[in-house]
């Protein structure tokens, strides 16, 4: 099944038929996500109005999380089996999962003042948000440094797993130069006593994203599979030209 | 084994006779701690409480700085070819590489590393530990550093690249490696946990290393 | 939402900003890219060069 969805030619077809209809989900999840945060959960008893900030930062957080899972998982396959495919949807996911760690960043930022009173405290999460971020900024810039896209896609593909592999060892050692610190870190919405009123549309604004992340790499797919033939037949011009 | 000894023995030779490679980032090291006082103030108290901190910070810089001599000159003059198709498998041509460059730029700069301290007033029981943390903590940076290096072979002006690419990875080993200098001068937790973590560091990149920038230096080659 | 609201917004304004953005840029770019396809498929040209780039193909 697997080989058999990895032909370019049948993912632009299956791609074409899904896209509108993720699309259109994505929008109403956000249209029901949003109205849910914003007007009907509560405000919550020990942060007030600022909980509402949670439905889009942790989406974000997570998000850009999955993202590098999804570009680790794709580069796997692109070292295993030398599919072109997966370079295509490693290389499409980077820019929207770097999107999402600055949002993650970016929210994060705009919550810590109220609750913490500065714009960043080096909270052990938003600091492994940080370098997550970094880390999408050096996968994107080789990409971006090799011309070649074979050889691009492979290292990218290298640098991908050795990012998944040093993500977790990243994230303990940031947890624990944090507790080392600062013992007294405020714990943020996501605890295990959360309340269903506030869950509710926090998983909807999840799926939200997820949907959105959907639709955006499908397009994003396409659009490195066109380009990519845009620029084979360029080399098959060139070629042309310089024969006849 | 042999030619895996010829190649350490070649490279640590050639790194002498150019003699670049550690001066340079040893030079490199004493630059940068020494214009970190004129940016925080002379105040002994908190150059001697940041001491580690900066330390640190200063040889990441100074071993990236290096990283991008580890393979370059054999990749450009054709020699990495040449033993990529030689009898020894190009993972241990690696190892062989970054243990010379080890030799020749991480000892060299643990072995400054105490006299630097000095300049920033770094408490005399904390030398020991300083140096051992080092110790543990350079082949890390070498070895991660070595993919960085490896995948931007072919690239252009790849020393910016480089950084970009390895530093998110140096930070548990810049995490443990300062944690365990501060545990033994404020504590709270012992010198040993930290340590070993930055050990069991260590040993994980030299696994991933050699095979990562294996893959990295043949891509570059075809 | 009481004194937090330019709070409450930023974030989502910033949110909306990049979200919407990131769209725009995907799309825009697919469109590019089918229109640039189109111009050489119209002029005939091959789909690829004769056989050294052929392992690019997608």
């Amino acid at each position: 099944m697997f080989d058999y969805y990895a032909n370019p030619a049948r993912f632009m077809k299956l791609s074409g038929v899904l896209l509108p209809w993720v699309s259109g989900l994505t929008v109403i999840l956000f249209a029901v996500g949003l109205y849910w945060g914003l007007f009907i959960a509560p405000a919550d008893y020990q942060q007030g109005e600022t909980v509402r900030i949670m439905f889009i930062h942790v989406p974000a957080a997570w998000m850009a999380t999955f993202v590098y899972g999804y570009i680790a998982f794709a580069s796997a396959v692109s070292l295993i089996f030398k599919h072109p495919l997966a370079d295509v949807a490693a290389k499409s996911a980077a820019p929207i999962g770097a999107a999402f760690a600055f949002l993650a960043l970016m929210t994060g930022m705009i919550w810590g003042k109220p609750m913490w009173g500065a714009w960043w405290v080096w909270d052990a999460r938003l600091t492994s948000v940080l370098v997550l971020f970094l880390l999408y900024m050096g996968y994107m810039a080789l990409w971006q440094m090799i011309e070649e896209p074979i050889q691009a896609g492979r290292a990218a593909a290298i640098l991908g797993l050795v990012g998944a592999i040093n993500i977790p060892i990243i994230k303990f050692s940031v947890d624990w130069w944090n507790t080392l610190h600062q013992p007294a870190s405020i714990v943020k919405g996501g605890g295990p006593a959360i309340h269903s009123s506030i869950l509710v549309p926090l998983l909807i604004m999840i799926g939200a994203y997820m949907v959105l992340f959907t639709a955006l790499i499908l397009a994003a797919m396409r659009a490195e599979i066109l380009r990519r033939r845009v620029r084979n037949m360029r080399l098959a011009q060139a070629e042309g030209g310089y024969h006849g | 084994m042999n030619s895996f000894w010829a190649i350490l023995r070649r490279d640590i030779r050639l790194a002498m006779r150019q003699g670049g490679g550690g001066g340079m980032a040893v030079g490199f090291f004493l630059i940068v701690v020494s214009i970190l006082p004129l940016g925080v103030g002379p105040d002994l108290n908190l150059l001697a409480r940041i001491a580690p901190g900066l330390l640190w910070v200063a040889l990441l810089l100074s071993v990236l700085l290096s990283l991008d001599r580890i393979f370059h000159a054999d990749y450009e003059d054709g020699t990495l070819d040449l033993l990529a198709t030689g009898p020894l498998s190009l993972t241990l041509v690696v190892i062989a590489k970054m243990l010379a460059h080890w030799i020749t730029t991480g000892l060299p700069l643990v072995i400054a590393a105490p006299v630097l301290g000095v300049l920033l007033n770094l408490d005399t029981q904390a030398f020991l530990p300083l140096m051992l943390t080092m110790l543990a903590g350079t082949p890390a940076l070498n070895f991660l550093g070595a993919i960085g290096a490896a995948l931007t072979l072919g690239v252009r002006r790849g020393g910016l690249l480089i950084s970009l690419l390895v530093l998110p990875l140096y930070v548990p080993v810049l995490i443990f490696g300062v944690g365990a200098v501060n545990a033994v001068l404020v504590g709270p937790s012992p010198f040993g946990s930290p340590f070993m973590i930055l050990l069991a560091i260590t040993l994980v990149s030299a696994v991933i290393s050699p095979i990562a920038a294996a893959a990295a230096i043949r891509l570059n080659l075809d | 939402m009481g004194k937090y609201a330019y709070f409450i917004w930023a974030a989502y304004g910033v949110s909306a900003l990049v979200l919407i953005g990131l769209t725009f840029y995907i799309w825009s770019d697919l469109k590019r890219q089918a229109r640039l396809l189109r111009r050489l498929q119209d002029k005939g040209t091959p789909k690829r060069p004769s056989a050294r780039a052929m392992d690019n193909a997608p």
